[in-house]
């Protein structure tokens, strides 16, 4: 396994308990056919995006922003086992499974199609996203970017105590919504929060026991960060330690769900991503760069 | 398929042509339900598509299901058409009850 001379301690610290074979690439799973859905084809696109939505959401999380995409690119969406149309299926309990359904599902796609891609996460979702493009980039696969929304790095970032997944169901209840992760009229539903609260609480769970990838990425990083989120800019300008290629960093100043009430902004910032992911590819890696530009 | 710019114009004025079928046809309340998710959708509904492949979302299965108990007296759970493999089969569970 490679080391890197340069990994900062803190990086090192977290890559421990990962061992040789976790370095192992093997795309052999087979592909769920409903791991992976168009809200909005396209017939030509140039540049796909692989989405990968928050805790307890699936597809449905990513319909406005797909809808909102140039007409040249489209936005897949990744659906894990216990939501949507997966609902029967028990969710991943684990990080390294979750990820390599991912990155499997991806490569086998990217195989399929061919054109240049992005890989774009919301929250816990970025984190998965994160080290799916090291295992596709282990295999091959190398995206022109990530795209992380409202996600801290997971270098700069301690799990919440008590844990979220353990939290009663009325304080989740009101952690979701002073988070903005579910609209209040989903909360409120019974139905629905029985519905969804078994995979929220799956996938807060698989975000609590992420261990951080010790090797950085070489694609650029885009960091969609709103003020207030917890960890500050401080952990949101910490992806520049996840990278060796520029990072860029946008404001989200907006009170709403990013996805679905700024999804045309969201559109547009996965748009630039893919410009300059085509140019970082002519371009020598330039080290870690800042551009701060408010969406909102 | 072809391209769809954006599926955010979901209408809630019930259309024409979704009262003119419901008169022609008053017990295809299938087809009326695709033409009131389609009315909502902005684009054309298969009975055997994915939900959430034609755009859906939890918001769109709230408004689908409050127009099909109002316009077609058809009574769905949203729980029903977030989780059913297809549009058909969210239909059919809400017949058979």
């Amino acid at each position: 396994m490679a080391q890197w001379p340069d990994l900062p301690a803190h990086r090192r610290e977290a890559g421990r308990g990962l061992s040789a074979a976790d370095a192992e690439t093997d795309m052999s799973v087979v592909v769920h056919p409903a791991a992976l859905v168009s809200p909005v084809s396209r017939s030509a696109p140039t540049t796909v995006f692989y989405g990968i939505a928050h805790a307890g959401a699936g597809v449905g999380a990513w319909s406005d922003v797909a809808a909102a995409m140039p007409t040249n690119m489209e936005l897949r969406a990744i659906r894990l086992p216990g939501r949507e149309t997966r609902h029967a299926e028990r969710a991943h309990v684990d990080s390294a499974a979750a990820i390599h359904e991912i990155a499997a599902t991806i490569a086998a796609d990217v195989r399929a199609h061919g054109v240049p891609f992005l890989v774009v996460g919301s929250c816990s979702g970025a984190l998965l996203g994160r080290s799916a493009v090291t295992e596709l980039a282990r295999a091959g696969a190398h995206p022109a970017g990530l795209i992380v929304i409202r996600q801290p790095s997971a270098l700069a970032s301690q799990a919440p105590q008590p844990p979220l997944s353990d939290l009663p169901r009325e304080a989740l209840r009101g952690w979701l919504a002073r988070h903005g992760m579910m609209r209040r009229e989903f909360i409120d539903d019974e139905a629905l929060f029985n519905l969804f609260e078994p995979v929220i609480r799956a996938d807060l769970r698989l975000g609590e026991r992420y261990r951080a990838e010790p090797y950085p990425l070489g694609c650029p990083v885009t960091v969609v960060w709103r003020p207030g989120d917890d960890g500050g800019f401080a952990a949101y300008a910490a992806w520049a330690n996840d990278t060796t290629a520029p990072v860029h960093l946008v404001t989200a100043d907006s009170a709403g769900d990013l996805l679905r009430d700024e999804a045309r902004r969201i559109a547009a910032t996965l748009a630039a991503a893919a410009a300059r992911g085509k140019a970082s590819r002519s371009a020598a890696l330039a080290g870690v760069g800042w551009e701060n530009q408010l969406i909102a | 398929m072809a391209d769809h710019e954006d599926t955010t114009n979901k209408g809630v004025e019930k259309k024409p042509e979704v009262v003119a079928k419901q008169a022609a046809n008053p017990g295809g309340r299938d087809e009326l339900a695709l033409s009131l998710l389609a009315d909502i959708l902005g684009r054309p509904v298969r009975a055997n598509a994915d939900f959430f492949a034609l755009g859906g979302n939890s918001v769109v299965a709230m408004e689908w299901t409050a127009r099909l108990r109002t316009e077609a007296q058809l009574d769905l759970s949203p729980v029903v058409v977030l989780t059913a493999v297809t549009v058909g089969e969210a239909l059919a569970q809400a017949r058979a009850r």
